[in-house]
């Protein structure tokens, strides 16, 4: 039986536009990875946002922690936080 | 603290003596810069100002990077400063100041095209525009993936 973990997502960038308190946290199966959280992620914002259409931005998007990058495959773990960081554009 | 790097993230304006001061050596005959400045159109919009968002953390640890990549490419003798303020800006506000020395100008202006070039591509840092009827835009960007 799969039991659930909170994590806090940090957004930045466009996602501010979506969540404007700049964090959001959701919860997830405990068997959870980076790719299972951007689903979750998606759909934590449809129900903020119901005239979100930008489907591609969480695909454009990656996940950190910490100071690094992590990976699509990476199990996440109960009270994590994570950033989602969109495309870039800084200078 | 490597005394040839700084890399500042800042809500303050950016003082531009600072970084000339930073990279003066006596034994450095360039100092090059390049000053991001905040303009008053962009594809045609009116823009009044920009916020500028950053994920400051891997910001810094990803300009670190970007600033080896520089002196191994470019000479150990290479002194680099880079800084980016956040927040919002008014148009003409300095957004980002880079200034690298080098004993000889092809290094140092070389180094100072790699890294606003990759500052741009690499860095977690947004902006959103201000225009002036009011309504604001998250700017696109390059994915970090």
């Amino acid at each position: 039986m799969s039991s659930e973990i909170t994590i806090k997502v940090l957004v930045f960038g466009v996602f501010r536009k979506y969540i404007d308190k700049g964090n959001v946290t959701v919860r997830v199966n405990s068997d959870c990875s980076v790719d299972m959280l951007k689903k979750a992620l998606k759909d934590e914002i449809i129900k903020l946002n119901p005239q979100f259409e930008d489907v591609e931005l969480l695909d454009s998007s990656v996940f950190a922690k910490g100071n690094h990058i992590i990976s699509q495959n990476v199990l996440l773990t109960d009270n994590e936080e994570v950033c989602v960081l969109p495309p870039v554009n800084g200078g | 603290m490597d005394k040839n790097l700084k890399i500042l993230f800042t809500d303050k304006v950016i003082k531009l003596t600072d970084g000339f001061n930073f990279v003066a050596r006596d034994a450095h005959g360039a100092i090059t810069s390049f000053l991001g400045v905040v303009r008053s159109v962009n594809e045609g919009e009116s823009v009044i100002g920009i916020t500028y968002d950053a994920y400051v953390r891997l910001a810094e640890k990803i300009l670190q990077e970007i600033c080896v990549e520089s002196t191994n490419n470019y000479g150990k003798e290479i002194i680099q400063y880079i800084a980016h303020q956040v927040g919002y800006l008014p148009v003409g506000s300095i957004t980002t100041a880079i200034y690298v020395s080098s004993p000889h100008r092809k290094q140092a202006m070389s180094a100072c095209h790699y890294l606003i070039e990759n500052l741009k591509k690499r860095a977690p840092i947004w902006k959103q525009e201000h225009y002036l009827n009011g309504s604001t835009k998250w700017l696109k960007g390059c994915c970090l993936a």
